[in-house]
């Protein structure tokens, strides 16, 4: 930024430029004075140099207050002269040609004044202002960014601290963020739980901060330490429906067997992100296929997260870790992620009991 | 703008509907009352010639206005002046709704329903059907300002005058004038467009539009300032006939001007400027359309309801059930004089028998007594009127006085289809234990043999439970019962306190059912052995 800051100031004291500044701004001052009158009937329009205060737009003004409409011109959306507006011209200039004179001149001069290197930096500055304004848009709205650090995986540990899901606080959702960590030797976390309970928005999230990080930019959290992926990979199922069927199960395995080859690369460092897979097969067969998957992961160089209703799928490997989605104690989602391995029941009674109708049901109902 | 008929300080919406309405409509047979709102009695001299056309709006709107409760004495008195004008100018109320009918329906005509779709919306055609829609409004308010002004005098409500004023505040006489002057100007282009093609001779329309601007960026016409738009009416001339030929020629020659040739791409963008122009001038008027969007509709509804009311009491005339205007007491009041069942009335086409009761201060009834002797009919009757009185509209009884109860359920039990299977009681008590769920501060709960979906001796503990709880919490409950057990306990020990009112349905010596309560402890029996003997013991007695 420096480099470009010399460079900029160079250009702006040149000789060439300081002249073209200056005549510009004398021409575009004489324009700008320039006052016509067009009076327009269906087969012509006379133009004339004058002013027109504008009575009819005082007269709106009058009868509706306050209103914010502009006469805007029909033709300013494109760049170019519309026809109609080049006839005017022209008839304008047979009376009036010195101003157009001078202006030819002045683009025979300066004609191909644009520097490459100025255009090039307008272009891509433009990504990064545009993130920087976002995240100062969603910090006045509370929610914090961090500066991710890079972590070196064969000794320190993977962390987030305060991991939200950015896409859901863009919509305005409230948004319950969590704390994650891969210790040593963890590679893969099992997520299991209550539907709606916040497993996919939690999936995201981690999506998320391996993305930004591996774009460049802040992470969705207050404190994150990510390892150097060369690859993020997502399998996100849709919705289940009632007509799912052997087509569906047939592209989640090709999408599945594509992400699996690139974990089998050379040098590749995946992140994988995969959102409850095998929900068109029997809970049977997605047990052995779930379990196949992972050890293909667990013996690669990877991270990532599973997301499933299929607890068991945690048992059996160090490597993987059982995150559940909670509840509180009344049976309320918290959208908090904790490691646990435990299951949640139910209940049941008489009818007018069931219906909490008894004398003594009621009085506590009515109280 | 808005109407403010069915509430002094707001327009309808629709929300706060009785909790489970369709169980209310259902028991107290109400669409029997919606169906006499959508029909008018059409009399000839004395008799009743025919019923009316079916409105189904007006059906529809009694479904919807009738089942949200007014909350308290002013909103209901509000309403109630409103409707004894309309009752004593049905002229007006009529011409009213058909008014309001009318304009929504030429608006209708001009896509009104289609016209949110975005994107269709920049068109010359969108430009055009809404200079219609802005003439449709002028005029139609004013012919709203003439209808109220000329029955000024004759309306005597809260609601009626203000609207008026409202009206006139918000439409006053200059803005219909500027409006009128702005749709004279831009007339060119909502009635002829193709104001080129002409016989020569015949008057068209042309426009003529001043305005200023200057030389922007890439020398391109910017910040523009009308000055002028007008619509000039001329005899049309043909623009290739000599004579337009030289007059352009001479033209030329003194003033700096682009002509603009038909069919031409100037053509084109020149109409590209009228519409820019029109569509600037027709926007600056979205105020006033946006003022006005809503309250045609409003008003239609609002109308319809009064409309309907009318038509109420047309029925109620025919068959010489007395009205009243209903009065609203404390929580503690319900009393009435010749209360009918108005819907039995309508449907059996007579004059119900009438019940006359003072409740004051009972805030449990419980009314046994003879089969067929009337007893669900005076429930449905109390419900009937209380319902009606709660959006303000008449009751058929010479007097009825009552406190408000918004939150108010049904929960009745018709004896024709009480199969004798648990399945009944969990649906009972599935309903019962929801409208426990809403019960609020002012609860009134109606029950109609309920529980009598199982035996005798279970069901009297059921209702014994819920009837005292619900008497304890407050809640204010008529029933109509068979369980005997219940009803004698309650009595047993209820019949110190002068909260519990006991009715039953009268009897004569020889039997014969009169239809009226009376004040009477519960009888032991039910009176089917009158029944029997009327039935079997006749024709088997020895």
């Amino acid at each position: 930024m420096q480099a470009f800051r010399e460079y900029l100031e160079g250009y702006l004291a040149g000789e060439g430029f300081l002249g073209m500044q200056e005549q510009a701004e004398r021409l575009t001052g004489q324009m700008e004075e320039l006052r016509l009158v067009l009076t327009y009937e269906s087969d012509r329009i006379i133009i004339v140099q004058g002013e027109a205060p504008g009575s009819y737009d005082d007269f709106l003004k009058e009868c509706f207050p306050g209103h914010k409409k502009r006469l805007v011109s029909p033709f300013g959306t494109e760049p170019e002269l519309a026809d109609l507006e080049a006839e005017l011209l022209k008839a304008f200039r047979k009376r009036n040609p010195e101003l157009f004179l001078e202006s030819e001149r002045f683009f025979g001069k300066y004609g191909d004044y644009a520097d490459a290197v100025l255009v090039r930096f307008a272009s891509e500055i433009g990504f990064y202002l545009s993130f920087y304004c976002f995240e100062q848009k969603m910090q006045e709205r509370g929610f914090s960014f961090a500066v991710p650090q890079a972590l070196e995986s064969s000794r320190e540990e993977m962390y987030a601290r305060g991991l939200y899901d950015l896409a859901l606080a863009c919509a305005g959702r409230d948004v319950v963020a969590n704390d994650t960590v891969f210790r040593r030797d963890e590679k893969f976390y099992i997520l299991t739980g209550p539907n709606q309970g916040g497993k996919t928005t939690f999936a995201r999230s981690l999506g998320q901060m391996v993305y930004f990080f591996k774009m460049g930019l802040d992470v969705p959290a207050e404190a994150a330490g990510i390892y150097r992926f060369t690859d993020i990979c997502t399998h996100f199922c849709v919705e289940e429906s009632v007509e799912t069927g052997r087509g569906k199960l047939r592209e989640e395995l090709e999408r599945l067997a594509d992400i699996m080859a690139e974990s089998g690369k050379g040098d590749s460092f995946l992140f994988v992100v995969i959102n409850e897979l095998f929900t068109t097969a029997a809970n049977y067969d997605a047990c052995i296929m779930g379990r196949r998957v992972l050890e293909h992961f667990l013996g690669r160089e990877c991270r990532g997260i599973y997301v499933t209703h299929l607890r068991e799928l945690a048992q059996g490997d160090p490597g993987l870790v059982s995150l559940g989605a909670m509840l509180d104690g009344q049976g309320r989602r918290t959208f908090r992620i904790e490691r646990s391995t435990e299951e949640v029941p139910a209940a049941a009674g008489t009818l007018v009991a069931r219906h909490g109708l008894t004398y003594g049901q009621l009085k506590e109902r009515l109280a | 703008m808005n109407a403010y008929l069915l509430y002094r300080e707001r327009e309808w919406t629709g929300g706060g509907r009785y909790f489970e309405e369709k169980n209310i409509i259902k028991d107290l047979g109400l669409d029997t009352v919606f169906w006499a709102a959508s029909r008018d009695v059409i009399w000839d001299g004395d008799k009743v010639a025919a019923l009316g056309e079916p409105d189904p709006f007006l059906e529809s709107t009694l479904r919807n206005v009738m089942m949200v409760p007014l909350s308290d004495a002013g909103e209901i008195n509000y309403r109630q002046e409103i409707l004894w004008d309309c009752f004593g100018e049905e002229g007006f109320t009529e011409e009213l709704y058909r008014f309001s009918a009318q304009v929504l329906t030429q608006w209708d005509g001009l896509g009104r329903k289609a016209g949110d779709k975005a994107g269709s919306r920049n068109t010359p055609r969108a430009l055009i059907t809404d200079i219609h829609v802005l003439r449709l409004f002028v005029t139609s308010l004013n012919q709203l300002k003439e209808l109220l002004a000329g029955y000024r005098d004759r309306l005597r409500s809260e609601g009626f005058r203000a609207l008026y004023e409202r009206l006139c505040g918000e439409f006053p006489e200059e803005l219909s004038r500027n409006l009128e002057r702005i749709l004279g100007e831009i007339a060119f282009y909502a009635n002829d467009r193709e104001h080129g093609e002409g016989v020569t001779g015949k008057m068209v329309n042309k426009p003529r539009i001043v305005l200023g601007c200057s030389l922007a960026d890439g020398l391109k016409l910017g910040d523009f300032r009308l000055e002028e738009v007008d619509t000039e009416v001329r005899k049309y001339r043909n623009p290739e006939s000599l004579l337009s030929r030289a007059q352009n020629y001479l033209s030329g020659r003194t003033k700096i001007l682009a002509s603009i040739p038909r069919g031409t791409a100037l053509a084109a963008q020149a109409e590209q400027l009228e519409y820019a122009t029109v569509r600037y001038i027709v926007s600056c008027c979205e105020p006033f359309l946006n003022a006005f969007n809503g309250f045609f509709a409003q008003l239609h509804l609002q109308a319809a309801f009064y409309r309907g009311a009318v038509n109420l009491k047309h029925h109620m005339e025919r068959m010489g059930i007395g009205y009243c205007r209903p009065g609203a007491g404390g929580q503690e009041a319900l009393r009435f004089r010749e209360l009918k069942e108005f819907v039995m009335g309508i449907e059996q086409r007579r004059n119900p028998v009438g019940n006359t009761c003072c409740l004051d201060g009972k805030n449990l009834l419980i009314v046994t007594g003879a089969n067929q002797g009337g007893k669900s009919t005076f429930l449905r009757s109390v419900g009937i009127a209380q319902v009606c009185f709660q959006c303000g509209l008449q009751v058929a009884a010479e007097s009825y006085e009552s406190g408000i109860f918004p939150a108010f359920f049904t929960h009745f039990t018709r004896r024709e289809d009480s199969a004798m299977n648990s399945g009944r009681l969990d649906e009972e008590l599935g309903r019962m234990s929801r409208i426990v769920d809403h019960l609020g501060e002012r609860s009134m709960v109606l029950l109609n043999e309920s529980f009598a979906s199982t035996t005798e001796k279970e069901g009297s503990v059921i209702a014994y439970d819920i009837v005292k709880a619900l008497k304890e919490a407050g809640v204010k409950v008529l029933t109509v019962t068979h369980l005997l057990s219940f009803a004698q306990r309650m009595y047993d020990e209820q019949k110190e306190d002068c909260g519990v009112e006991f009715l039953s349905a009268q009897r004569m010596e020889d039997g014969r059912r009169t239809f009226r309560m009376a004040q009477h402890a519960p009888e032991l029996t039910s009176f089917g052995l009158d029944l029997f003997e009327e039935i079997i013991g006749a024709q088997f007695s020895g």
